[in-house]
């Protein structure tokens, strides 16, 4: 059996009937991440050996008639800034060094628990701060759909990894869009659920009001599994919403999007966004007018102009207090220094790379005495107004449909030395951070050159589990994504 | 507003950052093009708005503030650089980075 093409519930419910183990599965999935991560980079920790015992122990709870979990014996891979007990955590970045954390993150404990099977730390862009995962201290990743383009990011070790075959779930996290963007370029699902939703304890914090864990898989009931799991209150997480969660699971059984009202930004179709994806956004709006959906045009006019300069004031702001504790103190890298101050200068110059020095000086010149109510907090009443128009949007539509980006995967090296230009590529999915709101790319096939096409629904507050009802609409249409090699085998 | 190498060199330092000089010029430019970015906001009317308002969100809910045993200690100490016994180890901070040049 090809193990590595499985969706997760088929290799779950295979494991737990006894038709196959947990062993043969994590076997499979490993030999496919060996042949293909020279080339892809998609990991930056692979965790071969604790994958085995793991698996090992699964299938001895199997064969001793106890319950595997929902997600007992399945492969996944998890983002590198989410704590791990005993296993390095470096963020993508050199100033963490070996940190080995001394406790797991709530998402990892979660997916633990549920028999889940972690064969790898996943490459992203240092400090999730990036579009490519080419901002990384452990080298690029590249894109299984086409190797010579990127990944998208910051999540795109785990994007890459899912489309790779090498798991068929993983997590990420998306502070602007890093988990949308990566899952449309390389032609997978990914689903950014509301602020709140999903414990952050134990993700390395990037912004904190803005940073969201979520999940990439390449079906969508494979995603609303993975939910079920990790979408919990924490106490531990004040930002979490207390009390229960919905059945991810129950909301997809029967899909329909009869009677809904979906809503189109004719602001985001101003004539830069790529055709193929435009066609794609057209098509799909027309395949769910067929469906009994009835299409609105809505008006996003502010979260379209001052979104991205918003975004890239108050993502800053935050990622220069938080990263203020990467000292050479406590852990990580230090470069030793005659007096602190100095060391604190040469630790942080040396460890942090040049992205991430960029956005801690603008969020530190944002903070700055004298401008901080001309940049930070004029920032904070435009999020408040993005916010309020988002709203608003909502009181005419159940959804919205739009991009998840403005272009197709661009080319290894094409933004590299023009930082605005990248962050244009979240142009789309940063206002969906601003609100809280939840958010999914939802692939939609490939273009004639085989490339990957997508879309990108939002819904309001707390309304997760209707993007996942229209994602199974979209999917039963558009066909679930495969898996790729890259032309590697 | 124009940004220039004094001001840029002004914030690494508040940053705990140094700038290699082949780089200062590289990031005064990044520096004038993102805050011509950051001036588009100037056209919203953000007239009454209150910045802190968290209408729409949830409350956020503090624990019980009761006392903990917190059993990592001994593991958050083993990845320090440098301790001694039960602290974190630090040069002197007297020296020639000034710690009170933070205005």
């Amino acid at each position: 059996m090809i193990f590595h093409e499985m969706e997760a519930s088929r290799i779950a419910s295979g494991i737990r009937d006894g038709e196959f183990t947990a062993r043969d599965v994590v076997g499979d999935c490993l030999a496919r991440m060996q042949a293909l991560e020279p080339v892809l980079n998609a990991l930056i920790t692979p965790l071969s050996e604790k994958a085995i015992a793991k698996a090992e122990s699964i299938d001895k709870a199997v064969s001793s008639g106890k319950s595997p979990g929902p997600l007992g014996g399945v492969p996944v891979v998890v983002k590198d800034n989410m704590c791990t007990r005993g296993v390095r955590t470096t963020c993508g970045s050199r100033i963490l060094g070996d940190w080995k954390p001394p406790y797991d993150a709530t998402v990892i404990e979660l997916l633990e628990k549920a028999g889940a099977v972690v064969i790898g730390k996943s490459n992203m862009d240092e400090f999730a701060m990036g579009s490519s995962t080419e901002h990384s201290a452990f080298g690029p990743a590249s894109n299984p759909r086409d190797t010579d383009r990127v990944p998208g990011g910051s999540s795109g070790g785990s994007a890459a990894s899912v489309a790779a075959g090498y798991v068929p779930i993983a997590l990420g996290s998306d502070t602007g869009g890093s988990i949308r963007q990566p899952a449309a370029f390389c032609g997978v699902h990914g689903l950014k659920p509301t602020y709140g939703l999903v414990s952050r304890w134990g993700l390395v914090a990037f912004a904190s009001s803005l940073d969201q864990i979520g999940p990439f898989a390449r079906s969508v009931s494979d995603m609303a599994l993975v939910m079920d799991v990790i979408a919990s209150y924490d106490h531990k997480d004040s930002t979490c919403r207390p009390g229960g969660r919905p059945v991810f699971s129950e909301s997809i059984k029967e899909p329909s999007v009869k009677g809904k009202k979906v809503g189109i930004v004719r602001e985001f179709q101003n004539g830069t966004l790529d055709g193929d994806i435009e066609r794609s956004i057209e098509n799909t709006a027309s395949m769910l007018s067929s469906s009994g959906a009835e299409i609105v045009d809505i008006s996003l006019p502010e979260s379209a102009a001052y979104g991205l300069p918003c975004y890239y004031i108050i993502a800053p702001a935050e990622a220069s207090s938080n990263l203020a504790r990467f000292d050479g103190v406590r852990y990580g890298l230090r470069e030793e220094a005659p007096d602190l101050i100095s060391q604190f200068l040469r630790t942080r110059s040396a460890g942090f790379g040049e992205e991430v020095q960029r956005r801690i000086l603008t969020g530190t010149f944002a903070l700055s005495s004298g401008y901080y109510d001309a940049y930070y907090l004029l920032a904070l009443k435009v999020r408040r107004r993005i916010c309020v128009e988002f709203t608003q949007a909502f009181e005419a539509a159940d959804v919205i449909l739009m991009p998840a980006t403005p272009s197709l995967p661009f080319r290894k090296g094409e933004f590299i030395d023009d930082p605005i230009s990248m962050y244009m590529s979240d142009v789309f999915t940063l206002p969906v951070n601003l609100a809280g709101l939840p958010g999914m790319t939802v692939s939609t096939g490939m273009n004639a050159s085989g490339l990957p096409l997508s879309v990108q629904i939002v819904a309001p507050r707390w309304a997760d589990s209707r993007l996942l009802e229209f994602a199974a609409v979209i999917e039963a249409w558009a066909g679930r994504p495969g898996i790729s090699s890259g032309g590697v085998l | 507003m124009a940004i220039d190498e004094k001001d840029v060199l002004h914030v690494a330092r508040l940053a705990r950052l140094e700038i290699p000089p082949e780089r200062v010029d590289p990031m005064v430019r990044y520096f004038q093009d993102i805050i011509e970015h950051f001036r588009t906001l100037e056209k919203c009317d953000t007239e009454g708005i209150d910045p802190f308002e968290e209408s729409g969100s949830h409350s956020c809910p503090l624990r019980d503030d009761e006392p903990e045993i917190w059993s990592y200690v001994i593991d958050a100490l083993e990845e320090a650089p440098l301790r001694e016994g039960r602290f974190f180890k630090v040069p002197a901070i007297d020296g020639e980075g000034d710690p009170d040049d933070l205005s």
